[in-house]
């Protein structure tokens, strides 16, 4: 199921995040059936390969477990915690396969993650977003530019840097950061009161 | 760094791109307590989190979940419940001290007040103990190539773009393992990647992988490869688009000559 529901659920997760700094397993098993779909949903967007997306998944979760104590309640809500962590952790996972990979010599079939896959405005399985907010956050993110949109994807959902992200679409860094700030901007003032104060509703 | 100059880092760290010195540079900043770049990386990672939820989920195999329970019940760590009152106010803008203390103050347990500063502390050597595993197994890998009595060591000089570069390869022969190192390198430009070749006697260029600089100039790149040990006379490295290229196409960055050993030597 989706988290972040509303002002209620959104309180939840942040006895959650405390009863997990305590050593509370049955908190930590709630939160990981909260989240796993998503934070795998955003580790198969990089990494594109199922059994390496939940080595990440495991990561992301062991680094909950051990750190919640340290979560700043000022900071936000679990789950931008939680995807800023499965961004970082499956990033780092493809940058390590990369070294490895370029460790075989020659590799010319040394895939990247499916250019298709990271580049896709499009997101065939879009209705599948069961929740409302979910529907909401994917009306928001339909409202963006195309340019914008684009951009703020790649670097968001395919975890391409700025840098990368200039150099697929053959256009100046300065160009992809403006539409990627907009983007967001933009963002923020469709979900309005959506994520005032770091909750969801 | 400025905090303006810092938006766009901000935007890449709750993205998970940022850099690792970009990264590095923006945690030190906000140590110093900037209200403003606090407040912006809060919202750029409230809107990354937004957009996860966009995505369809992807439901895990069972067996990740019980992995994970399995782990942290085997986990050494004491169990000290915090009161259970609900969380009060609008959740994430409510003056909260970090969530331990303040339950531990409000209760007036002074068990979980030392539980968490001393939770904390494990936490961080824990961590530094497993980095300073990896840095260990790194150590131990790359001094078992520097001994191996068929280690050739090669220079690199900076070609005519990087006059100041530097590298250094450690081959081992008999196991057919490179360990390339550069020094005051420049970062590669957007799109672009450095790209290591070794060269035989016939003038032909073999791939030997592609690496990045750090901050500091300097980059590595350990590579397997047997090649036919008596004919490689040269190694390089060249500018190449990213993703690297089968043949050289960019500027010689460094360069340097391989003394050449008969085969098996």
């Amino acid at each position: 199921m989706t988290g972040s529901e509303g002002p209620e659920a959104a309180a939840d997760e942040l006895e959650l995040i405390r009863a997990i700094a305590s050593g509370d397993r049955a908190a930590f098993g709630s939160l990981y059936d909260r989240y796993a779909g998503t934070v795998m949903a955003l580790c198969m967007r990089v990494l594109g390969d199922r059994a390496e997306a939940e080595e990440a998944v495991t990561d992301v979760f062991w680094q909950v477990w051990q750190q919640a104590g340290r979560f700043d309640l000022e900071r936000g809500q679990p789950i931008a915690w939680l995807s800023t962590l499965a961004r970082t952790r499956a990033i780092d996972r493809r940058r390590a396969l990369a070294r490895r990979r370029s460790v075989v010599v020659p590799q010319d079939d040394g895939e990247d993650p499916p250019r298709e896959r990271l580049l896709s405005s499009s997101d065939p399985h879009a209705e599948a977003v069961s929740s409302e907010h979910g529907k909401r956050v994917r009306r928001a993110l339909g409202s963006l530019a195309p340019d914008q949109r684009r951009a703020v994807e790649m670097n968001f959902f395919g975890g391409l840097s700025h840098q990368d992200i200039a150099a697929e679409l053959g256009e100046p860094l300065g160009t992809i950061k403006t539409r990627i700030r907009a983007g967001l901007a933009r963002m923020k003032e469709s979900l309005g009161a959506a994520f005032e104060g770091g909750g969801a509703r | 760094m400025s905090c303006e100059r810092l938006q766009d880092v901000i935007v890449e760290f709750a993205a998970g791109t940022a850099r690792e010195d970009e990264a590095r540079e923006l945690t030190a900043h906000l140590a110093q307590g900037c209200p403003v770049c606090a407040g912006r990386l809060a919202e750029a990672e409230a809107i990354g989190g937004q957009l996860a939820l966009a995505l369809p989920e992807v439901a895990p195999s069972p067996s990740v979940r019980a992995r994970l329970m399995e782990r942290i019940g085997a986990d050494p760590r004491v169990v000290v419940p915090f009161p259970t009152e609900r969380a009060r106010g609008r959740a994430g803008r409510s003056p909260w001290l970090p969530a331990a203390v303040a339950a531990g103050i409000a209760a007036g347990i002074a068990a979980v007040a030392v539980y968490v500063p001393l939770a904390r502390d494990r936490d961080a050597l824990r961590a530094e103990m497993s980095r300073l595993d990896g840095d260990l197994r790194t150590a131990a890998d790359t001094l078992r190539v520097l001994r191996s009595p068929a280690v050739q060591v090669v220079a690199l000089a900076g070609g005519e773009p990087q006059p100041g570069a530097r590298g250094r390869i450690f081959w081992d022969r008999a196991r057919g393992e490179w360990r390339f190192y550069a020094a005051e390198l420049r970062p590669p430009g957007p799109g672009r990647t450095y790209e290591l070749w070794l060269i035989d006697d016939r003038n032909r260029k073999i791939p030997a992988g592609t690496f990045d600089v750090d901050a500091r100039g300097e980059g590595e790149l350990h590579v397997s490869l047997k090649v036919d040990a008596g004919t490689i006379v040269a190694a390089a490295v060249t500018d190449e688009p990213a993703g690297g290229v089968a043949q050289p196409t960019g500027s010689i960055q460094l360069v340097g000559a391989i003394q050449p050993v008969p085969s098996g030597g």
